[in-house]
């Protein structure tokens, strides 16, 4: 177990260090550095200067160890905009985002997988087409227009919500459920046809003729089985509700990581982006880590392969 | 040799008669199709549709709710016809689809051919490349790379090529890889065949279906993409017309005109919907077992 730990640990070590190496080349080589921040009105003479002091003019490969070097330490830069570390910028949004990504997962668990096991259990039923017909469109409609829609429903025409920020809980409930509707879907999806699949197993007949409690049968023999696809999924579910964070936010004016961030884009403030890509990736790959772990844990032929 | 060509040729028409009644057997796939089929003519034929210039703001009939006469769908803050700029907006929506799932699917399913074809560093090459970019929330991906490369319709379509070529060469690489072993790669190379005639009409040919039920799966959510990337501000600008900075620009007005968030987003749904609904089905139809 320990073996496996670190050798998922050493692979998320490489993706982070691509990752970063990424975003420095991609930035440096679609354009000047400087001519991102320095006002429009700026001198040529004056553009180099601050090239040269902040060692714009050096190789490339010079500036790509400066770089690392600083970046190993968590010194991304300053931010263009605010004046302080871009790292501390986007770590101090992070309490708010893992909040509502939390929030929106169990949201998704709780909702999701009694959906799919009932659609299971009552296979062909108006439960199962329920289901069925939640799981199509929660997947289609785009979350930051179901974002929109929720604050016209319960906000503009109703008045029993807030329209945006954070702070109390009532402000939680719209981005959480905006975010969590498409993990709904997945999550109902994948437990209706893995409960579908176990049912139909012989050592869940064989439970039954046992003379099981229907309910025993259901819990402790089949959806045990089936929780191991579950559990695998949620690092990938961690993942996109992430990646969902990023436009959620921006609807509900929730300050998170996804937040910032975009403001960064739009700012071109790339110390920020590039530190806050990189808390990305390290999330990632975290919550992967988790996952494979929590995997070889309930499936222990996985530790020895 | 006619019986040998005739045989593949009657099995053709016999799979379009099976995809022609499968879909007239599924209505919710018939009306899918018949929906997307309405965009697709509305996309097209748009300038014929549309009344002169969808930009020109005429303040006298600001923010008229639906069903006002002349405008069926309202008009938007600048007076602008709701209509008109959702007709011209499923421009934006279908090429961008379009465009980015085609470019993205060749250019994705030949890395991932090559990569398990030889096997080796370019595989490794590859491969970490792809857990390198699926590290990260798609969105952001694109993000990002739309801010640094630039705005505007060209660019998003490159934006989206560059952040969703992965899911393709994954795919194509996991099912070129049971195959290179088979006996009629062996065979092929037996009578002289070299690696490219190898790789193009012997190992493609047979991973078309997964990649065709993907790329359907894959125009929903590029499009989508493409809304949300023009909702944030970047990508498509306004005055021109795209879903996603249509219902960016309604958001400021959210709460004296619902139709300007509600109708272009509705649209959008409606299309990403009939789209998972379309693949749903020809994956049925195609490959049952497939799962993506």
């Amino acid at each position: 177990m320990q073996r496996f730990i670190i050798r998922r640990l050493f692979h998320g070590v490489i993706v982070v260090f691509l990752a970063v190496t990424a975003v420095f080349f991609m930035l440096r080589l679609t354009g000047d550095p400087v001519l991102l921040f320095a006002p429009m009105d700026t001198s040529a003479k004056d553009l180099d200067e601050i090239r040269e002091r902040l060692g714009f003019n050096d190789p490339l490969w010079v500036q790509y160890g400066r770089y690392m070097r600083d970046a190993l330490q968590g010194d991304f830069g300053e931010s263009t905009r605010l004046h302080r570390p871009a790292l501390e910028v986007v770590l101090e949004r992070m309490p708010a985002t893992m909040e509502l990504g939390m929030t929106a997962l169990v949201i998704s668990l709780v909702v999701g997988i009694p959906l799919g096991v009932l659609a299971a259990v009552r296979h062909g039923s108006v439960w199962d087409r329920l289901a069925g017909l939640l799981a199509v469109i929660g997947q289609a409609v785009p979350n930051f227009w179901l974002g929109l829609l929720l604050i016209l429903l319960f906000a503009v025409a109703l008045h029993w919500l807030p329209t945006s920020g954070r702070g109390s809980w009532q402000q939680l409930i719209m981005p959480a459920t905006a975010l969590a509707a498409a993990s709904i879907a997945r999550y109902a999806r994948l437990a209706r046809s893995t409960m579908l699949d176990v049912l139909r197993q012989d050592y869940i007949r064989t439970a039954h003729a046992k003379g099981l409690a229907g309910h025993t049968v259901l819990w402790r023999h089949a959806f045990k089985n089936a929780s191991i696809s579950l559990i695998t999924t949620t690092g990938l579910e961690i993942g996109r509700l992430l990646g969902g964070a990023v436009v959620i936010e921006q609807i509900f004016a929730w300050p998170g990581i996804g937040r910032v961030t975009v403001q960064a884009l739009l700012n071109r403030d790339f110390a920020v982006v590039t530190a806050a890509v990189v808390l990305f990736a390290v999330i990632y790959t975290v919550a992967n880590l988790l996952t494979d772990i929590a995997y070889a844990w309930v499936n222990p032929q996985v530790r020895l392969s | 040799m006619t019986t040998a060509q005739a045989l593949p040729r009657a099995a053709t028409r016999g799979k379009w008669t099976r995809f022609r009644s499968s879909l007239f057997q599924d209505y919710w796939a018939l009306a899918a199709v018949a929906f997307l089929a309405l965009v697709v003519l509305a996309a097209i034929a748009g300038p014929l549709l549309v009344s002169g210039d969808v930009n020109k703001p005429d303040y006298g009939v600001r923010l008229k709710p639906p069903l006002t006469a002349g405008h069926p769908l309202g008009t938007d803050q600048l007076g602008r016809d709701v209509f008109d700029r959702l007709i011209l907006g499923s421009r934006i929506s279908v090429t961008v689809g379009f465009a980015s799932v085609v470019i993205a699917g060749v250019i994705g399913t030949l890395i991932g051919v090559i990569a398990a074809y030889y096997g080796g560093w370019i595989d490794s090459v590859l491969m970490r490349l792809a857990d390198v970019q699926l590290s990260f929330p798609f969105i952001l991906l694109a993000l990002v790379i739309n801010a640094i490369i630039g705005l505007g319709l060209r660019n998003i379509i490159i934006t989206l090529v560059i952040a969703g070529w992965v899911e393709y060469a994954r795919i194509a690489r996991g099912e070129i890889l049971a195959l290179r072993e088979r006996e009629f790669v062996e065979a092929a190379r037996v009578v002289g065949a070299g690696n490219g005639r190898i790789m193009l009409r012997h190992l493609l040919p047979n991973i078309v279906t997964p990649i065709i039920v993907i790329s359907t799966l894959q125009v929903a959510r590029f499009i989508v993409a493409e809304a949300s990337i023009s909702f944030l501000g970047f990508g498509v600008q306004p005055p021109t017309p795209a879903w996603g900075s249509m219902i960016s620009e309604g958001m400021e007005y959210i709460f004296a005109a619902w139709w300007l968030v509600t109708i272009p987003g509705l649209a959008l749904a409606l299309v990403a919907l009939a789209v998972n609904i379309a693949g749903d089905w020809l994956r049925d139809v195609l490959d049952p077992r497939l799962k993506v």
